[in-house]
Order: structure tokens, then C-alpha cells, then sequence
């Protein structure tokens, strides 16, 4: 089983260069049927990464670019007319698909987002007065540019929070750059093949549902939860002033699914602290919401995270 | 026919005040505490502007001569204010008169009227057109006369004398101090330092301290001048004499301070004060005292790179590295290598994570610095 994943990363490889990490937050996703959004400057492979991954596992891939004149009917589709029937007929939209990627998401305005976002908590979408179960497996992958400030409708934390991993991406090391700046010149693209089917898919999901997690481990991650909305408790009275809500119950929820999945494609069936620790940034990042006084002084969730990791004892 | 030449006269007097001041929405005025001084006295001078109004677009410029021969005129300060919605402007100045003789002192201030012109170009913000900002028009002040009386001395005033020593007795070679106070009022910026001679005594002196004010009255205040005196045997310091033109006794005054006689001891001898000779035998590019300095230079290198290299060797660890020296389980310190986010600890956290409760922490921290 771990097999199929290395080969769905060869896959990738073979156009992204790099980025680990984003690969590693996309699989957990995809085996978690959660959604990702994903923070980084234009032009670090974001796209390029997905669309890889869609067609390395055979799966439908669409992209929507949100901009703030988009409509909710232009990514769900809308009823038109059809003058030579006489009739109204449905126009599917292109969330219809596997894989979709909402491209600057917090650049369409709330009433697209809300239509995007109900569609990824209830995986169906109703145009007129029919209703269409969207094509398991459905994953949105959002990107959201933090560069640009001006023009941009900043998602609610009530949204943020439907998102399962918050990945943030960086620039590729020397020599990575070297490398795709060889490849991209060099002008060779490699076809990649779909290494996995949907049962094969379905299987894997199936396997890191069955991934161990020791009870002590459990409470473990309970402690890390409650730790963010009640830091005192633990000992750390230093970083209570910072948070205004800690993560909510999703989080729970969300990380006893995505540990499994790390403890996966780190190639075990068991559960451990280390891929607790390994999920943790991206999980909760988004879900922490600041105070005034974070942000005066430029304290980041990472930061909070980081320092609540190592105050709640490690079982 | 008497009273009717009274109306004409009056009539005429009307017409040339009329001709000379009239027009013009303000009037000059005169104040002084003096009609006759003697020369170098001080006199406190007033001239006041009365405008009829708030005179906003009114500018006065009053920046009489300082000094010339005839007098020196020093900054009291200056005074705007509007009382039942008129404004006048009043400068005070301390004037002293150089010349004898009956004075008269002529001053004039150029008033300035914004023009209309200037307005609209600030309105608009043209600010390159300052030849038509001002009107301008000369007014000359009511004349100052003082009958100014002769006298000779250099300064005028009230002033008192104090001379002090401090002490009588003293070691040949040990200084004694000779403080010298003037204190009172009046052209004490005439105030010259005093020259002390005495045959056999070496004196120091520094030039006269001044702590004074201007005043309406002069400068009022003291002056102080410090000395130190040197020698060998007993000596005398003879009365120090200040005359001044005194204004309340009108005449003039010599202040003269005590004698002093000062006793001096055998103390030091004169070669026990002063430095060795330098040795003319030795060669002028070597002195055994370079070996000294060479050798010291040497210790210090060697002791420097020794400290330095001990320091290396206790560097308290910073940063991250800090941060991993203070984990106390192996637990902690893989959670805290997790959350670097960086891929050389990758291998690290897979080997230490499957050796479980057989990994040691000390191992850890020793493969980290290898790294």
C-alpha cells in the first residue's frame, strides 16, 4: 500500500520539483477527504502541484481563477435556456470534478466564496430545484496570494475553519531553483501516468482508517487542543494574551484523521507524538484567531503553536 | 479779534498735526526712566506702537543700531499685545550714552502692510512674488533727548569690592588663592581684569568671570577673577583698586581692598618639583625600557588568543541550538526538531522515533551538533 504512494510522488516529481511538504499536505487531504488551502507568493508550482497530482491518480482536475466580479453560477453551473427544445437545461459548473483548484480564493467576493465553501462541507450542489451529488472523491485545493492586501474579501474564520490544512509554501532551495530553471529551459516535460485508480484510492483511505492510535496519544492531542483555548492551564500565561479563540472542536476531529494518514506516509500503522507534531502547524495556523495585541507585536499562530507543543507533556 | 486769531492758530496747528500723523492707523510713543544721566549710565528706553485696531496686516521692523559713538543700546525685550481689540507692539531697550552734552537720539522702524496682491498669492500658493508681499512705509520715532553729564572714569555704576586670600601661611612651592569680587550694577561689561606683579612670585590668573544680567538699572551682578600665587619666600600683596563713577554719590570712587602679607615656610626644594634630566649618554633609537614594552605586547597576544580560545570552547549556545540544549526528553527534542520544519533533522526524527524508549538523549544531542 505504502508502495502506491511512493509511486504517486515519483509521478509528481517528475514536474515539482522540491516541496515535500505541500505533496505531503495534498496525499493527507486527498486520504482525508479534506480540504486545503494553501498560502504563497505566484509562480511556486502551486497549480502545477495539483494538476500533477490529479493526473498521476487519474482523477478530474479543473481550475477556477476567483475574481470579484465571478457569480456563485460561474463554478456551480446555472439552468439556461435551450431555444431549439424549448426547454431549460442544467450547465454543470467546474466544481463538478475531483480536484478543483480555487485560485485566489479571497479574491471573489463572500457570496462566491460561501457557494464554494457550502459546496465542500456538503459535496452536492442544487442548481434550479435539482440537486447532483458532486463525483467522490471531491477536494478543493484554494490558494490565497498574502501579498496583495488591496482588492481582496478576507475569508471568515467560520470559513477558514471548513479548510482541514492550511499549508504555507516557501521558495525552493538553490539548488532545487537550479534544477527547475534547467528543466524548464531545457524545454523536456515528462508525461505523467496515473499510478493509482479510485478503488485503489478508496483502499488506501480504508488502510489509514485502520492506523493505530494508542489512547494515551489521543488525550495527548485533546491537551493540545484545549491548550490553545486555555493556555494558562498549561503553564503558558506568557501566550494568553494572544489568542482570542483557540481551535474549535473540527480540530479534534480533523487531527485524529490526518495523523493517521501522517503516520502513514511515514510508512507506519501506528500513531506517535512525532506525527502529531508533524501535523500541527497546518492544521491549526488557520484556526487560531489573534488577538489585537498578537498582532501589534507580530506574533504568529506558528509561534503559539510551537510554544504549546512543547508545554503540554508528551506521552 | 483776539479769540478769532486763537481759532486761526488753532485751526493751523490742527491742520499740519493732520499733515504729519494723520492717515495712518498707528502712532509711536516714548517712555524713559531718565532725563539726565551721566555718561555710561544706564537708561531704560520704551518706544510703544499704538495701532487703532487688531492690525493684522501690520509687520514692524524696529532693529535700532547697536552701537556707534554716540551710544550703545542693548535688548530689554519685546511686547505684542491687544487689549480692547487694539494692538500695540512695545521695545525695551537699556541705552548708555557715550558723549557729554545735551543728546538727542533719532530712531526710525520701517511698518510693513501686507499687501492685497500677497494675500491672493498665499490663497493660491504663489510663493515666488515677494517683492509685492509689503508696503512698506518709514516711521520715525519721537526723538529721544537726555542731557548726558561729563565725567571720567572708565565705569559707571554702584559697585563694592571683595578681596579675599586664602590663607596667610603657606610651604615655598604650595600656591595660596587670591579671589577678587566686584559686586553691584551698572556698565559692569566695562569691567577690565585685574594685572597683578609681584617681584619673586609667579602668578596664575584666570580672566574675570562674569555672572551678570542686564537690567533696566545696567548690568547688575558680579564679576570674579581667580589668582594663585607661587613662591619661594615670605612676600606682600598690595591693595587692589577699582575706581568708578559712582551715580548715587555722583562722584568718584576708589575701592581698595586690605594688604596681604603672606608668610612662606621652607617646604619643597626646587629640584624635588622637577622632573630628571634625560639621559644624554643613551642612543637615541634603543632604550632597554623597548624590551619591556615588546615582552608586554607578546604576553598580551598570547594571553589574548588563549582567552579567546577558552571562550570558544565555554560559548554559552544560542538561539535553536539553545532551545535543544534545554529539551530534557528525547520526546520534546524530536517535537521541537518536527516543528524546525527543516529536512537535515528528517533522518534524525525517523531513527530516534522507531528506537523508542531505547533512544538517549545525550546520543541526540550529540548527533544534532554533529550536523
Amino acid at each position: 500500500m505504502f508502495d502506491k504512494i511512493e509511486a504517486i510522488k515519483r509521478e509528481v516529481a517528475k514536474v515539482v520539483v522540491g516541496h515535500e511538504k505541500m505533496i505531503d499536505g495534498l496525499l493527507i487531504g486527498l486520504l482525508c477527504e479534506g480540504h486545503i488551502l494553501i498560502e504563497g507568493i505566484p509562480g511556486l508550482a502551486k497549480t502545477t502541484t495539483v494538476n500533477a497530482l490529479a493526473k498521476s491518480l487519474g482523477l478530474g482536475f479543473k481550475r477556477v481563477q476567483f475574481t470579484p466580479d465571478l457569480l456563485p453560477s460561474d463554478i456551480l453551473g446555472a439552468e439556461i435556456y435551450d431555444p431549439q427544445h424549448n426547454a431549460f437545461k442544467i450547465k454543470h459548473g467546474p466544481v463538478f470534478t475531483n480536484l478543483l483548484l480555487a485560485d485566489e480564493i479571497n479574491r471573489a467576493p463572500a457570496k462566491v466564496q460561501s457557494a464554494l465553501l457550502e459546496v465542500m462541507q456538503e459535496r452536492q450542489v442544487t442548481i434550479g430545484e435539482e440537486s447532483f451529488a458532486l463525483d467522490l472523491p471531491f477536494f478543493v485545493m484554494a490558494t490565497q496570494n498574502p501579498v496583495e492586501q488591496e482588492g481582496v474579501y478576507q475569508l471568515p474564520e467560520a470559513q477558514l475553519d471548513r479548510f482541514m490544512f492550511k499549508l504555507v509554501v516557501g521558495y525552493n532551495t538553490k539548488e532545487e531553483e537550479l534544477e527547475i530553471a534547467r528543466r524548464i529551459s531545457g524545454g523536456v516535460s515528462q508525461k505523467i501516468e496515473a499510478v493509482v485508480d479510485k478503488a485503489e484510492l478508496a483502499a488506501m483511505k480504508a488502510h489509514v482508517k485502520a492506523i493505530h492510535i494508542d489512547p494515551e496519544v489521543e488525550h495527548y492531542m485533546i491537551e493540545l487542543v484545549a491548550a490553545t483555548r486555555d493556555p494558562a492551564a498549561y503553564g503558558l500565561e506568557e501566550i494568553a494574551e494572544y489568542i482570542q479563540f483557540g481551535a474549535s472542536p473540527r480540530v479534534s476531529i480533523d487531527m485524529f484523521k490526518t495523523v493517521r494518514a501522517m503516520a502513514f506516509l511515514r510508512g507506519k500503522d501506528f500513531v506517535t507524538p512525532v506525527d502529531v507534531a508533524y501535523v500541527a502547524k497546518e492544521l491549526m495556523r488557520h484556526r487560531i484567531v489573534l488577538s489585537y495585541e498578537a498582532e501589534a507585536e507580530g506574533i504568529t499562530t506558528d509561534e503559539l503553536i510551537a510554544k504549546i507543543l512543547m508545554a503540554v507533556p508528551i506521552p | 479779534m483776539r479769540q478769532s486769531l486763537g481759532r486761526v492758530w488753532g485751526a493751523i496747528f490742527l491742520l499740519i498735526a493732520t499733515c504729519l500723523y494723520g492717515g495712518e492707523p498707528y502712532s509711536w510713543s516714548l517712555k524713559t526712566n531718565k532725563s539726565s544721566v551721566y555718561v555710561n549710565e544706564a537708561v531704560e528706553v520704551e518706544y510703544t506702537c499704538n495701532f487703532e485696531d487688531r492690525a493684522y496686516l501690520y509687520v514692524i521692523e524696529f532693529n535700532p543700531e547697536g552701537e556707534n559713538e554716540a551710544y550703545r543700546m542693548l535688548p530689554l525685550g519685546e511686547v505684542e499685545s491687544i487689549k480692547d481689540a487694539k494692538r500695540s507692539n512695545t521695545y525695551r531697550y537699556v541705552l548708555f550714552p557715550k558723549q557729554a552734552g545735551h543728546k538727542a537720539f533719532h530712531f526710525r522702524a520701517l511698518m510693513r502692510k501686507t499687501t492685497k496682491a500677497s494675500i491672493e498669492n498665499s490663497v493660491i500658493g504663489r510663493d515666488n512674488v515677494e517683492g509685492y508681499a509689503f508696503t512698506d512705509k518709514e516711521a520715525v520715532l519721537p526723538v529721544l533727548n537726555l542731557e548726558v553729564l561729563e565725567h571720567r572714569e572708565r565705569m559707571t555704576g554702584r559697585f563694592s569690592l571683595n578681596v579675599t586670600l586664602d590663607k596667610n601661611e603657606t610651604k615655598a612651592y604650595e600656591p595660596v588663592h587670591l579671589d577678587v569680587q566686584v559686586k553691584g550694577e551698572g556698565d559692569f561689561d566695562q569691567m577690565q581684569d585685574f594685572d597683578l606683579h609681584i617681584d619673586g612670585v609667579k602668578i596664575f590668573s584666570e580672566p574675570g568671570e562674569k555672572h551678570y544680567r542686564l537690567t533696566k538699572e545696567g548690568f547688575k551682578g558680579e564679576w570674579e577673577q581667580k589668582f594663585s600665587l607661587v613662591a619661594e619666600k615670605s612676600f606682600m600683596i598690595k591693595p587692589l583698586e577699582l575706581n568708578y563713577f559712582d551715580i548715587d554719590k555722583k562722584e568718584r570712587v576708589v575701592l581698595r581692598s586690605e594688604p596681604f602679607d603672606v608668610a612662606v615656610k621652607e617646604g619643597y626644594k626646587r629640584e624635588e618639583l622637577l622632573d630628571r634630566a634625560e639621559d644624554n649618554r643613551s642612543s637615541d633609537w634603543w632604550s632597554s625600557s623597548y624590551l619591556y614594552y615588546l615582552l608586554t605586547f607578546i604576553v598580551g597576544v598570547i594571553v589574548g588568543r588563549f582567552v579567546a580560545q577558552l571562550q570558544r570552547l565555554k560559548r554559552e549556545p544560542q538561539g535553536f541550538e539553545a532551545e535543544i540544549e534545554a529539551c530534557t526528553s528525547v520526546k520534546s527534542l524530536l517535537t521541537k526538531l518536527v516543528m524546525a520544519d527543516d529536512r537535515r533533522y528528517g533522518a534524525l526524527i525517523e531513527k530516534y522515533e522507531k528506537m523508542g524508549a531505547k533512544a538517549s538523549l545525550r546520543a541526540l544531542k550529540k548527533e544534532l551538533r554533529a550536523l
